[in-house]
């Protein structure tokens, strides 16, 4: 069952002089209990996609177009109200940097509650118990003294972990995790998203993962868009994708990362990887991923299902644009 | 093998305002001529205060601090800058560690000029030879900072750490602040290097994949403990400190197909208040031994 579903969103960017298109006509689905994850490098649009569903663009970015479905409503026709009545309650968000997520001059407790209280969820008597509760189960082993401590005093771990206990206070349907452990030790990494992993498995929630890491992704998804460009270049699910990848930039963006189990002298850079082959089955991949030039920069492309399941982006030969 | 740097019981401390805090407590290791030591730890592991120590950017409290068979621990002055001569340091954010006023060629000329070494004319065309070496055209040499790209960005601090002929190179986490796409291009041009001058270089990071890229060596930091150090292949097969056991389990297995594989939970003992004595197991390996740790671990060899 479909919980969201994002259909040819467009998001731009003004800046002094231009538009700048950030999002270009992306479009795909989140199921129950699923985890999908985005992954590209800076600048690859994957977190401009995640802040249009909770409607939290920046002032100088608007969505030029698309929908966003979430249970029959189009989250980007909802007005302020209605939003705000999803937004922490149904679908929550876990940024990259908890350091500057949480208000440093709010305690712990009341920065958990205040969801909590916002949303009716239970009688205000009960809001602190709930707190204390939500706390022990993302593993503090004090939640008393949590509850009443301010965020300067927790680690960077602990201070992701309060993070979750928000995200998860409301019992919410989908929860945006961006860069959620880009900023911890790998120690903690692990701790936080198995933690996640556990709390996904039990409830049956969803989780839209933005990652730069293929690791994270290899480990915790279930399907994988990698984004570039504000486009998708390939999708799958994980094991489709890391068995048999075929877009040349996910390959590069794949084989750039040393690993431990094949070690190779020199990397391969994605520079590389699209020298090496340009196209799959007498398709030619889409220039924008790998060309500086401009001009075929913005060249149409189309994603082709190769597979079930399995999409790449091509060129559409069709057109009339030339490649070198 | 000539051993290029030496540390013995190295002890570096802060003042709070009102405490000492140690952040590096008895650290002993070596790294041989032309080779590659790498220095894996988490945020607050001192592997970062260990850097400027071994390139006295800091005073040590204690120990010993050998460079090339001599103690520098307690040079000061002019003895001190010359022998800085042979350190070079390349720092995490490109963004921050080069000046955003000075055109590239400034940069690159600027600690020849504070060294005295070599003509103006010399300068520029030492410049212009290191430009070349990290892959970037000429005419960067006119142009300032702002026009570069992160990538681009850490090549200008890598030429001109290269620009002195350095002995010893110290790279504190060089590329995590860049793109992986980016960060392949610059660990590649960093081992090519090391190879064409035959760098002798300590690697700092995090991550425990680009270490094993990029190293001979492994040592591992924790608070400001050394607690194992061994050749690559062994410590990563091989790790005998629990502490090593949990930082390689949980470095993501990029394989699906993996997944759910359980794996034992790796108990990681208290820090001791003491500085472990570091124990030698053979074959270079040595792992930190000391009285709470010691019943944790049973030695393999």
């Amino acid at each position: 069952m479909k919980l969201l579903e994002v259909q040819n969103l467009k998001v731009s960017f003004r800046s002094r002089k231009e538009e700048l298109n950030a999002i270009d006509d992306i479009s795909f689905s989140i199921n129950k209990g699923e985890t999908v994850a985005l992954i590209g490098e800076s600048g690859s649009g994957k977190s401009v996609t995640s802040l249009s569903v909770l409607g939290l663009l920046p002032k100088n970015g608007r969505v030029v177009g698309g929908h966003i479905f979430y249970e029959n409503k189009d989250l980007l026709r909802l007005g302020k109200k209605e939003l705000g009545k999803i937004r922490g309650k149904q679908i929550s968000m876990i940024f990259q940097d908890a350091s500057i997520s949480l208000n440093p001059s709010m305690k712990i407790g009341k920065q958990i509650t205040q969801g909590l209280a916002y949303h009716r969820i239970i009688a205000r008597k009960e809001l602190k118990r709930e707190a204390l509760r939500l706390l022990a189960k993302v593993g503090f082993h004090k939640p008393k003294e949590v509850f009443n401590q301010y965020p300067g005093q927790l680690s960077g771990g602990m201070k992701q972990r309060v993070l979750i206990t928000m995200a998860i206070s409301c019992n919410p349907q989908l929860i945006i995790a961006d860069e959620p452990t880009t900023a911890l030790d790998v120690t903690t990494q692990k701790q936080i998203l198995d933690l996640m992993n556990d709390y996904k498995q039990s409830t049956n929630t969803s989780i839209l993962l933005i990652t730069h890491d293929f690791g994270l992704v290899a480990e915790y998804a279930d399907r994988v868009m990698v984004m570039f460009g504000g486009k998708i270049v390939e999708a799958a699910d994980v094991f489709t994708l890391f068995k048999k990848p075929i877009h040349p930039y996910t390959k590069g963006l794949m084989n750039s990362i040393p690993k431990i189990e094949e070690p190779r002298n020199h990397l391969q850079t994605i520079k590389d990887a699209v020298i090496e082959e340009t196209a799959y089955e007498g398709r030619i991949f889409a220039p924008e991923t790998f060309s500086a030039d401009e001009k075929v920069y913005h060249s149409p492309s189309t994603l082709i299902e190769v597979e079930p399941g399995h999409h790449v982006r091509f060129f559409n030969e069709s057109s009339e644009v030339l490649i070198r | 093998m000539n051993k290029l740097v030496e540390v013995q019981n190295l002890s570096t401390s802060y003042h709070d305002g009102i405490n000492l805090k140690k952040a590096i407590e008895g650290v002993s290791f070596y790294v041989y001529e032309g080779e590659t030591l790498g220095i894996v730890g988490e945020s607050g592991s001192g592997k970062t205060t260990l850097a400027r120590t071994i390139l006295r950017i800091l005073q040590p409290d204690y120990g010993l601090l050998k460079f090339d068979g001599e103690d520098i621990s307690k040079l000061t002055g002019k003895k001190l800058r010359e022998m800085r001569k042979d350190f070079q340091m390349i720092f995490q954010n490109p963004y921050e560690s080069l000046s955003p006023r000075l055109r590239v060629g400034d940069i690159l000329e600027e600690p020849l000029v504070i060294q005295k070494m070599f003509s103006p004319e010399e300068r520029t065309q030492k410049a212009y030879r290191m430009l070349e070496n990290v892959g970037l055209a000429k005419s960067s040499y006119h142009k300032t900072i702002h026009e570069f790209s992160g990538g681009q960005r850490q090549r200008i601090a890598i030429a001109r750490a290269l620009v002195m002929n350095p002995r010893l190179i110290i790279a504190d986490e060089p590329v995590s602040a860049l793109d992986v796409s980016v960060q392949a291009q610059i660990l590649n041009l960093l081992k090519d290097l090391q190879k064409e001058f035959n760098l002798t270089t300590i690697f700092i990071s995090h991550d425990l994949s680009v270490v094993h890229h990029m190293s001979d060596r492994v040592a591992i930091l924790n608070r400001g403990h050394l607690l194992e150090i061994a050749g690559k292949e062994e410590i990563y097969k091989e790790p005998i400190h629990p502490y090593t056991k949990s930082l390689l389990s949980s470095i993501p297995r990029n394989d699906p197909a993996k997944r759910g594989e359980t794996e034992e939970k790796i108990e990681v003992p208290p820090l001791s208040p003491h500085p472990p004595h570091l124990i030698h197991i053979g074959n270079e390996h040595y792992v930190a031994a000391d009285v709470i740790e010691i019943k944790h671990f049973e030695v393999q060899k």
